[in-house]
């Protein structure tokens, strides 16, 4: 195995960002980025314990950034697989209104409460960029929740939402469970002893991408006898159903800082019926039904206080899931099926804090095999990346971050010149910060000015087209303000 | 305590965490295609070898994933057949006992013109890139690859004659393509002509422009950026010069083929109809390109030989020093019997066999025998003393000289027999058109006999084996799959069968040829429609062909009391071996085989005892 080989395996490289992209495109409307998580380590209050207050509540996740290309262009995106450094993402924002009510219970397990969610998300481009009355929006939470019926930590929801885990936040990504989907689901937390906190999650929703593989409408002679109206002919939704049990182990009992270990086994079930629908040819064809399996854990430590944590995430897709839950399946096989897609991704995820020091640590390897068992196809890849954000607070409300990334992609293709189909790009950032909430890497508002360099190889330059000006330059610089903030955020 | 569980635990994350990393590292998606791919040479001796065109996109389609702008409804729509398919077909193919593939063009082209898409691949765009509808470099060399070990060689359609409609004449000067130029109906001759800037008619020494106000000096060429339809000057750097109006003769489409001097001037400087602009070959930067961009995929794809389109359309001096580059490029990689053979789509055997001097073709199609033979004598049911002298012809303006560094077999010897092709209707439909739909079965048959057992380099394209019958473009140009690959058909089996025998017997395919037995007979005469052939070498290999090209009634090879002499001793026993069980036998006396032929029907006579 070649030098270049080893490097590209070991990072866990992979994916076509291409690909890759347009499954989180679809995961998130385009543009946009779901807001990160809360530190993913929990506390003894994690189960079943309201932590608002009642009446109606406002929150928001929002990042927004004002960058230069330092060549009289703009700062923009230049990460090469799906998911690397996150200091160049562009401006996205979310409103989330919540009215939360509290209920007599008649069941003995204290009180009833309800919460209605509606979150509302914007993504650029903003007025004071472009002048212009428009933005592209998303709803991105609609649904309503009910806890303490039957059971103090007995939970259920029904409506249109985001359905996700713990996150790799330095690289804005979920790499466990990150359902968006319309359905319900039912929560059961057992807050068996102070040391051990159980909780078993089943969520069931449907999905149906405006793509012909799902869904298709075609003009029909109208009913009256003038002109034509739609009809649908094709609509098969992708049902997921999925199942999360979470088990929390505390090290010690009492107050103050409590470590602990979190253990999180995660499966998801998608399938799909068959249908009819015209194709490109124009001629009626059928689409066999399609189902997919993943399964997954996480492991993770947390340290109980300082949001420190690690957390090892590892999942396995096949068929249809190996797609994610808002991608259109493409590569099929030549019996038009998804069955021999397969996923397999691993991540990490850290934080580490002492005293004024922090270090970030996020890194996924992505292996991904399309269904029509080409060995060469395009759609067949590995990626992966690794950020590493060190960080030093000088008082309570300053700071200073450096963050160093590789990311490289490798598909089973070569290009037109017969070199492997590799790319690879190194990133070095320097961020100056504020942050008005004191120390910490999860503090937010979050106010800093960011200067990235990238460099990219021949590959990384050539995945792109070849007027875009990424295709000519092997170096990009990124320098902009960029604040972050959230809170009362979505994510629960 | 509990810390040291935890750091127990932690230790157990890491390991997992590494080993995961471990294990992924052990999913490479790389291939030997990708790391370890070397050219070498493949060929022993082309006279060997059995063509098989393939037009890729019809053939069969093994991944979706590549089916852009399908439209397997519409004929001059892409429908989806790609390497990869190839790939799959292979048992098929080597069934059919072809020994090497002539796929189509490789390279990346203007997606669509017109309503016509560019499915066919003759429409380059960039000479540099590959046309993703087919599949990617790793596809190519798979495909290459498993062929190479079924001993199949691959032989790549290329064009330098043209490029797509890359741009267009701006005749009017008003900085835009119009479909009509304003005020565009003009006299010519006798002839009211219709004035498009994409493709107007032939002028020298460019396309003129008009105003208003009366002509306007030569007409400015604008390449077209229309990245959607890949309707843009290539965006390789090393195809600069075709991004570029020097790189072009700018004279406007081809109106006169046919009447020298002004058709031949016509045929070499104008486009190609369609729009496909005409490239200015005699450019040495164009040259270049050319040996460069072709060259290139030799070696990245480990092809064994090139058929080169409209090669009539091109200068001779281009094909000097061009085939000369080609060929340095193929030895340089180990491949020192690299084929160029072309296609001068003509009936003029002269000017056909001027490509073979002075080093430039190897071979070429044989399109007088196409004409002379095929369809006056085989469809038309002419006499076949035609065929000998079609023989004769060759022999007199096919070049006896091995071009230098070439293949090593003379040209003359070289020439690539085709039935039809994708250029012309199919064989079966014109035998229905022109002869009795009734018989045309049993003369494609008979053809294929004749085509698979004479001298030169047989060439089948696809669908021949399963009687496919499409009129001419786009209709000869049929979705193989509709097929089902079939191998149990009349048509297959007789290709089949006819390869197994060339592939027995040494004197077919190398051996020389020497006609026993032509007529000037076309009606009733006991001999009418036979041609009769010994092929022989030196060391002893032998085989006697006869042929009753008469539809009407059974011939023999003897007329006015005299039998067909052969050069075989006498008492030599002979045995048709077209049939599988074995056929009519016959022995040698007094220097002559006399032997009767059923209407449309051949024996191909081989030395009693010889096994197929």
């Amino acid at each position: 195995m070649s030098a270049g080989r080893i490097a590209l395996a070991s990072l866990a490289v992979c994916l076509s960002a291409a690909t890759a992209r347009a499954a989180d495109a679809e995961a998130t409307p385009p543009g946009t980025t779901p807001p990160p998580s809360a530190p993913s380590y929990p506390t003894k209050s994690y189960a079943g314990t309201p932590t608002t207050s009642e009446g109606f509540s406002f929150g928001s996740y929002g990042r927004v950034t004002a960058a230069s290309d330092l060549r009289g262009g703009s700062g923009r995106e230049a990460n090469i697989v799906a998911f690397g450094t996150r200091l160049d993402l562009p401006t996205y924002s979310e409103i989330q209104l919540e009215r939360r009510d509290r209920w007599p219970s008649t069941y003995g397990t204290g009180a009833v409460s309800t919460n209605v969610v509606f979150t509302l998300a914007f993504a650029g481009p903003l007025f004071h960029e472009t002048g212009r009355f428009e933005a592209r929006t998303a709803v991105r939470n609609l649904y309503a929740d009910t806890r303490g019926i039957f059971h103090k930590g007995f939970s259920a929801w029904i409506g249109s939402r985001m359905y996700r885990g713990d996150d790799v936040y330095l690289l804005n990504f979920w790499p466990l469970d990150n359902l968006n989907m319309v359905g319900g689901g039912v929560k059961m937390a057992f807050d068996t002893t102070s040391e051990e906190a159980t909780s078993v999650a089943l969520a069931v929703g449907l999905g149906r991408a405006a793509d012909p593989f799902s869904f298709q409408t075609r003009p029909s002679p109208s009913p009256s006898g003038f002109g034509s109206t739609d009809v649908i002919t094709l609509d098969r939704p992708r049902t997921i159903l999925s199942l999360k049990g979470q088990h929390l182990h505390f090290f010690k009992r009492g107050s103050g800082a409590i470590p602990g270990l979190k253990f999180v086994l995660y499966g998801e079930q998608h399938s799909m019926g068959r249908g009819i629908r015209v194709n490109e040819s124009n001629v009626r064809e059928e689409l066999p039904s399609e189902t997919g399996a993943l399964v997954g854990g996480q492991l993770g430590f947390f340290a109980g206080e300082r949001d420190v944590f690690i957390n090892l995430f590892l999942r396995h897709a096949t068929g249809l899931a190996a797609y994610g839950d808002k991608t259109v399946p493409s590569a099929l096989s030549p019996d038009k099926t998804t069955a021999s897609a397969r996923e397999t991704l691993v991540a990490l995820s850290a934080n580490y804090e002492k005293g004024s020091f922090g270090l970030l640590l996020g890194g996924y390897f992505r292996g991904f095999r399309d269904a029509s068992g080409n060995p060469y196809s395009r759609n067949t890849f590995n990626e992966g990346s690794l950020v590493v954000r060190p960080i030093v607070w000088l008082g309570e409300h300053v700071g200073l971050a450096a963050e160093g990334s590789y990311q490289a992609f490798g598909s089973a293709a070569v290009r037109d010149d017969g070199k492997p189909e590799r790319a690879s790009m190194w990133r070095f950032g320097v961020l100056p910060f504020l942050t008005p909430a004191g120390r910490g890497s999860f503090t937010r508002p979050h106010f800093s000015l960011v200067y990235l360099y990238s460099s990219r190889d021949a590959g990384a330059r050539l995945r792109y087209a070849p007027d875009d000006k990424f295709a000519r330059r092997s170096n990009e610089h990124f320098l902009g303000l960029s604040v972050e903030w959230w809170f009362n955020s979505s994510y629960r | 305590m509990a810390m040291s569980k935890m750091s127990k635990k932690m230790k157990t994350a890491l390991f997992a965490l590494s080993a995961a990393a471990l294990a992924m590292s052990c999913v490479d998606v790389t291939h030997e295609e990708t790391t370890s791919f070397k050219p070498a040479g493949h060929v022993a001796e082309w006279k060997d070898e059995v063509l098989y065109q393939v037009l890729v996109d019809r053939f069969a389609d093994a991944d979706q994933s590549n089916n852009y702008r399908v439209n397997k409804s519409h004929p001059a729509r892409y429908h989806g057949g790609d390497w990869r398919g190839l790939e799959d077909r292979l048992d098929y193919i080597a069934a059919l006992g072809v020994t090497a593939l002539w796929i189509s063009p490789i390279v990346r082209n203007v997606e669509t013109d017109a309503g016509i898409d560019s499915y066919h691949g003759y429409w380059t765009q960039d000479p540099y890139l590959l046309n993703p509808h087919f599949g990617n470099l790793n596809e190519l060399r798979s495909l290459v690859k498993k062929a190479h070990a079924r001993n199949i060689k691959i032989v790549l359609d290329i064009v330098t004659n043209h490029m797509g409609q890359l741009f267009y004449y701006d005749i009017n000067q008003n900085g835009r393509p119009d479909e009509s130029v304003e005020g565009g109906i003009k006299t010519k001759g006798d002839k009211t002509v219709h004035i498009t800037e994409y493709d107007p008619d032939y002028e020298t020494p460019v396309v003129q422009s008009f105003t208003s106000l009366g002509n306007a000096g030569p007409a400015p060429i604008f390449f077209i950026n229309d990245p959607t339809i890949n309707r843009m000057p290539p965006q390789t750097p090393a195809a600069a010069i075709l991004g570029k109006p020097e790189g072009y003769h700018r004279r406007g489409r081809i109106v006169n083929y046919d009447q020298p001097p002004d058709g031949d001037e016509q045929t070499m400087f104008g486009d190609f109809p369609g729009g496909l602009k005409d490239i200015a070959t005699e450019n040495p930067e164009v040259v270049k390109v050319m040996i460069d961009a072709y060259g290139r995929w030799i070696e990245l794809a480990d092809l064994d030989g090139f058929r080169i389109d409209t090669v009539k359309h091109v200068d001779h001096e281009f094909w000097q020093k061009w085939s000369a580059g080609i060929r340095a490029k193929a030895k340089s990689l180990g491949k020192n019997k690299f084929l160029l053979f072309g296609e001068v789509f003509d009936g003029r055997d002269k000017l056909v066999g001027s490509y073979t001097y002075n080093n430039e073709l190897d071979g070429l199609f044989d399109f007088p025998q196409y004409f002379q033979v095929f369809r006056d004598v085989f469809i038309s049911g002419g006499a076949t003393k035609k065929i000998e002298a079609r023989w004769l012809e060759r022999k007199t303006n096919w070049s006896a000289e091995p071009p230098a560094n070439g293949i090593g077999v003379a040209p003359v010897d070289m020439h690539v027999n085709f039935l039809d092709n994708h250029d012309v209707g199919r064989f079966l439909y014109q035998a229905s058109v022109s002869g009795r739909a009734a018989d045309a079965k049993a003369v494609l048959h008979n053809a294929l006999a004749f085509m698979l057992m004479e001298d030169g380099i047989p060439c089948i394209y696809y669908g021949t084996e399963q009687d496919f019958a499409g009129g001419n473009d786009p209709a000869n140009r049929e979705d193989l799959w509709v097929s089902g690959y079939k191998t149990s058909g009349e048509t297959f089996r007789r290709i089949s069968r006819l390869n197994k025998i060339r592939k027995a017997v040494p004197a077919i395919r190398r051996g020389e040829m020497a006609f026993t037995w032509t007529t000037d007979h076309v009606g009733d005469e006991p001999d009418a429609g036979i041609i009769a052939f010994e092929r022989k070498t030196a060391d002893g290999s032998y085989a006697l062909v006869i042929i009753n090209t008469n539809k009407s009634h059974p011939s023999t090879t003897e007329a006015m009391g005299a039998a067909m002499k052969v050069s075989i001793p006498n008492g030599q026993e002979l045995v048709d071996v077209l049939p599988d069980a074995g056929g009519q036998k016959v022995t040698v006396s007094g220097g002559t085989v006399k032997i009767t032929i059923p209407p449309t029907s051949a024996v191909v006579l081989l030395p009693a005892g010889a096994r197929i």
